[in-house]
């Protein structure tokens, strides 16, 4: 597949590019061009599949590019570089000529999520060598596949993977065709499994060391990555929560008068990122880890008060990890309804 | 006593307008209308006392008058009779010798006095003649005509007239009496009227006359009653006839004492009549009074409450006017009927409240004008700084340090430059408006993105689950959260964030709650007032921060929900701030802002 990038930006054009190689499409080449008179001899030499162009350049901008390009080629993909949110102006502008936008500054996600929706909208446009009957099918079968992976139904995946396979035989398919069709078949499966999985699995078919070297080779690849995929998912949703929260508290529980103790040290120990474990915590214990935390070396404090009349404030407080005197008398009292000195007297 | 006089004033002056006229007016009645009594029933006692005496007095007169009268003809009649009777004073010359001459004379004297007695009958009871004859030793001759029948054990020698006769000092009138010498003489006291004659040829003689007590009973008898009480009394003193006999003396201080001289015979009328005799009559007058006075006191009750009522009705109506207008009612107007204070009280509220709508509407229409004013400044500033910062110029930057980012790989200042884009973009672009809860809390987390960068070890906890459809204006929560960042966040703690949402009927409140810094207690009322107070719409007095502060939110959520809605401070159980933001769960359809 061929892309170009169209920007008055070299900085620009090379962060696209980049981003465009670490999606999970496989673009055989991607061109660019400095502006709409560049664009437009670099398409004539060699029509692309897809152009993205900033709107604003200085010999031709953006939007006579797009004019010129609609003039000759109906079928090459048109997404718009912009900075506006509102996209809908620059698109009534356009007159639905082009297939979606993305905003600045361009992040992986959008380019990733903008390419599947462009893939998936018209796949013919990119299997031009397959009959019409082949890519329906094909796009069914992509679509009822993505699903059995989210859901995590080996079985029904394995079958319509085969079913594929099956189908492709029938229809006569040479090695390389197949292996043609498979690399539209990864595509759009990529695709639909970018809109709702909203990332892409670090582990990749193409990745693999051994290319396979025969039809039953590169249905047992796919039985294996796919088997991979759901792995990862049923990993990625496994009930691991409870347990990295229950590590967390035991670890508040007995390094509760540290005063290091906070959300990144509790990542750390427990081996998750803070944000993670921020949104774990919350979902377990139903409040924020740091209150929690504050609230546990209260409760410390307040059996130590209680429990040891010759205990001085100031130790018990720094000996349950508060650092800051005026701020444990302060949450003391907002909890307890007396302050710290006030609750020693009375016991 | 001064002290119980001011209670008493308090307590009257405590009670309502309408109790105060009620009794003031009574008490003003009460005194005329007893007052008025009291003066007429001592005036109308005396009058009717003195009326009654008055006329017993003229009856008495009248009666004295025709006694009088009677008993001076009487007196002229007899006096006639001795003196004229026959041929001259022919009774002194009436021969006693017993001789024919003498018994024809006796005869003759006999029938002169049985007429002339007859001719007075109802006058007198008896009539003689005595005569004594100074040459014949004395000897004496009683005349009497024969109709009377003497009795038989009287003696005429025993009595009175008799013995004044023989002592030669007779008078006219005879003291009162109950000598009786005939049968005839019916009255058992009564007086003599006598006429004597000394040495006439050798002769005395005396004529009798017994005068018929029946003469003044009958005289008396139409006046006196049991209560008034009559004598007649002679030149002496003495009781000739009293119409009670034996009421005896009376006593002076009961009664009323009247009296009326007979000129001509010199009697004297004692009247006597009964004070409590008069005071019957007057209180006969007086027993209608409990009546009238009850029908009296009626009557000025009634008087007294309508009149309070149509005094009072008109205060009462404008005060619940007043009462109305207090709760903010101003288009209530007074109808005053009359011209009176009340009347003229109701004239300057309803002027003084149409100077306070006017007033309102003018202060009202000058702050609005203010604020038109400062947002279209405001607006002016921003648009300025929008034109300043050309997007594209802006945009293309953030994306030439995100791509060099890219190709660094340093993917947080990609993240940092993506943040910061669409923080902008939201600012920005389009018209201020109301977004749904998610947009807004999307452009939250856009923020803390950014945030993060520079805190990386706050715990931010947003989780508006379930409400993310409810509308919010747009930059409402997220300058709340701004908020945290500047004031709260400024020491050396782990501190977290927390966003959350709760239901609240028709509204939702999102909770921004932070464990930071806090305020105390007196300045965290102080913002709370300025976020209440109405002044608080004034920008000027948002220099609580140099970019939108918690002020200008305020404005802004009231301005578009109204004053039920808006933000609330308070202390948060976690030491920092909690701020609550009350807003609607449905869309505001007939107000959109503008601010383009």
């Amino acid at each position: 597949m061929k892309f170009l990038i169209v920007d008055d930006e070299p900085i620009i054009r090379k962060g696209i590019r980049r981003l465009l190689e670490n999606s999970h499409i496989v673009f055989a080449e991607i061109e660019e061009a400095r502006n709409g008179e560049e664009a437009l001899q670099l398409i004539a030499s060699g029509k692309p599949d897809l152009v993205v162009t900033d709107i604003q350049m200085n010999v031709m901008d953006g939007l006579e590019l797009i004019g010129r390009i609609r003039q000759s080629y109906a079928d090459i993909e048109l997404i718009v570089l912009t900075g506006y949110a509102d996209f809908h102006y620059v698109q009534t502008a356009l007159r639905h000529q082009v297939a979606d936008y993305l905003l600045k500054p361009i992040t992986q996600e959008s380019l990733n999520e903008v390419l599947s929706k462009t893939l998936l909208r018209n796949p013919s446009k990119w299997t031009t060598r397959m009959d019409a009957e082949s890519i329906r099918t094909m796009a069914r079968t992509v679509h009822l596949l993505a699903k059995s992976v989210m859901s995590e139904q080996r079985e029904e995946a394995f079958e319509g993977l085969r079913e594929w396979f099956g189908f492709c035989g029938r229809t006569g398919y040479s090695w390389s065709e197949l292996k043609r069709a498979m690399g539209h078949f990864e595509l759009l499966f990529h695709s639909e499994l970018y809109l709702v999985l909203k990332e892409m699995p670090q582990d990749r078919l193409s990745g693999t060391d051994t290319l396979p070297g025969s039809v039953d080779e590169l249905l047992l690849a796919w039985e294996a990555y796919l088997t991979k995929l759901m792995a990862y998912l049923s990993d990625k949703r496994s009930p691991r929560n409870k347990r990295t929260v229950d590590e967390a508290i035991r670890f508040i529980e007995t390094d509760f008068g540290s005063k290091e103790l906070n959300l990144q040290t509790i990542a750390a120990r427990v081996g998750v990122n803070a944000p993670y474990l921020s949104k774990m915590f919350r979902e377990v214990a139903g409040r924020p880890i740091t209150q929690y935390v504050t609230e546990y070396r209260l409760e410390k404090a307040r059996t130590m008060l209680a429990n040891d009349p010759d205990a001085k404030i100031v130790q018990v407080a720094e000996a349950c990890g508060f650092n800051d005197y005026p701020y444990f008398s302060k949450v003391f009292k907002k909890h307890y309804g007396v302050s710290p000195l006030e609750y020693k007297e009375k016991n | 006593m001064a002290f119980i006089g001011k209670q008493l004033i308090k307590m009257l002056m405590d009670r309502n307008f309408f109790t105060k006229i009620f009794i003031s007016i009574m008490i003003v009645s009460f005194i005329g209308v007893f007052g008025t009594a009291f003066m007429y029933q001592r005036y109308f006692k005396n009058v009717l006392t003195n009326n009654e005496i008055y006329r017993v007095q003229r009856s008495i007169d009248q009666t004295a008058l025709n006694l009088d009268n009677q008993l001076y003809r009487i007196v002229n009649n007899v006096h006639y009779f001795f003196e004229y009777s026959g041929n001259g004073s022919r009774l002194m010359s009436l021969r006693t010798d017993g001789s024919d001459e003498a018994v024809k004379d006796r005869a003759w004297a006999d029938n002169a006095l049985g007429a002339f007695r007859l001719q007075y009958s109802s006058e007198l009871e008896s009539a003689f003649f005595l005569l004594r004859d100074r040459a014949n030793h004395g000897r004496e001759t009683l005349y009497y005509d024969d109709e009377l029948d003497p009795v038989p054990e009287m003696d005429y020698r025993n009595q009175s007239w008799y013995r004044n006769f023989i002592a030669g000092r007779s008078s006219f009138w005879s003291e009162p009496t109950s000598e009786l010498l005939f049968f005839q003489d019916h009255s058992i006291t009564t007086i003599y009227l006598t006429l004597s004659r000394y040495d006439a040829e050798g002769r005395d003689g005396i004529l009798v006359v017994r005068l018929n007590g029946k003469m003044f009973s009958d005289a008396f008898r139409l006046l006196a009653t049991q209560e008034l009480n009559l004598e007649l009394l002679n030149a002496s003193g003495n009781v000739i006839y009293s119409t009670s006999p034996g009421a005896g003396e009376v006593d002076g201080d009961q009664d009323i004492r009247m009296h009326a001289d007979l000129t001509q015979t010199g009697f004297q009328i004692q009247a006597h009549i009964r004070r409590s005799f008069i005071a019957e009559a007057v209180r006969k007058v007086r027993i209608l009074q409990p009546f009238i006075l009850v029908f009296i006191v009626l009557v000025t009750l009634i008087i007294s409450l309508v009149l309070s009522l149509s005094l009072v009705r008109p205060v009462k109506s404008l005060l619940r006017l007043m009462k109305k207008a207090e709760l903010g009612d101003l288009d209530v107007r007074f109808n005053g009927k009359y011209a009176d204070e009340v009347g003229v009280l109701g004239n300057g509220f309803n002027r003084m409240l149409e100077h306070m709508t006017e007033s309102i509407d003018k202060a009202h229409d000058a702050e609005m004008k203010k604020l038109n004013a400062e947002m279209k400044q405001k607006d002016a500033t921003l648009l300025a700084m929008q034109n300043q910062i050309n997007p594209h110029f802006l945009y293309n930057t953030l994306e030439v340090i995100n791509c060099q980012a890219i190709l660094h790989e340093v993917p947080s200042v990609s993240r940092m430059s993506k943040a910061l884009a669409d923080f902008f973009r939201y600012s920005i672009d389009g018209p201020q408006a109301e977004v749904e809860l998610a947009v807004e809390a999307a452009h939250v987390r856009t923020y803390l993105d950014i945030q993060h960068e520079r805190y990386p070890e706050l715990e931010i906890d947003m989780d508006l689950s379930g409400f993310e459809r409810y509308p919010i204006i747009k930059l409402t929560l997220q300058p709340v959260v701004e908020n945290a960042f500047k004031y709260a966040f400024v020491g050396e703690r782990d501190y977290y964030l927390r966003i959350y949402a709760e239901d609240r009927d028709d509204k939702y409140a999102l909770c921004v709650e932070d464990n930071g810094e806090g305020m105390d207690e007196r300045m965290l009322e102080q913002l709370n007032e300025r976020l209440l107070d109405d002044v608080g719409w004034s920008y000027a007095g948002a220099g609580y921060s140099n970019g939108i502060g918690l002020v200008n939110v305020q404005n802004r959520l009231r301005m578009h929900y109204g004053e039920a809605c808006g933000l609330t401070l308070s202390d948060s159980m976690s030491g920092g701030i909690l701020v609550t933001i009350l807003l609607p769960k449905r869309r505001n359809r007939n107000e959109v802002l503008d601010c383009g």
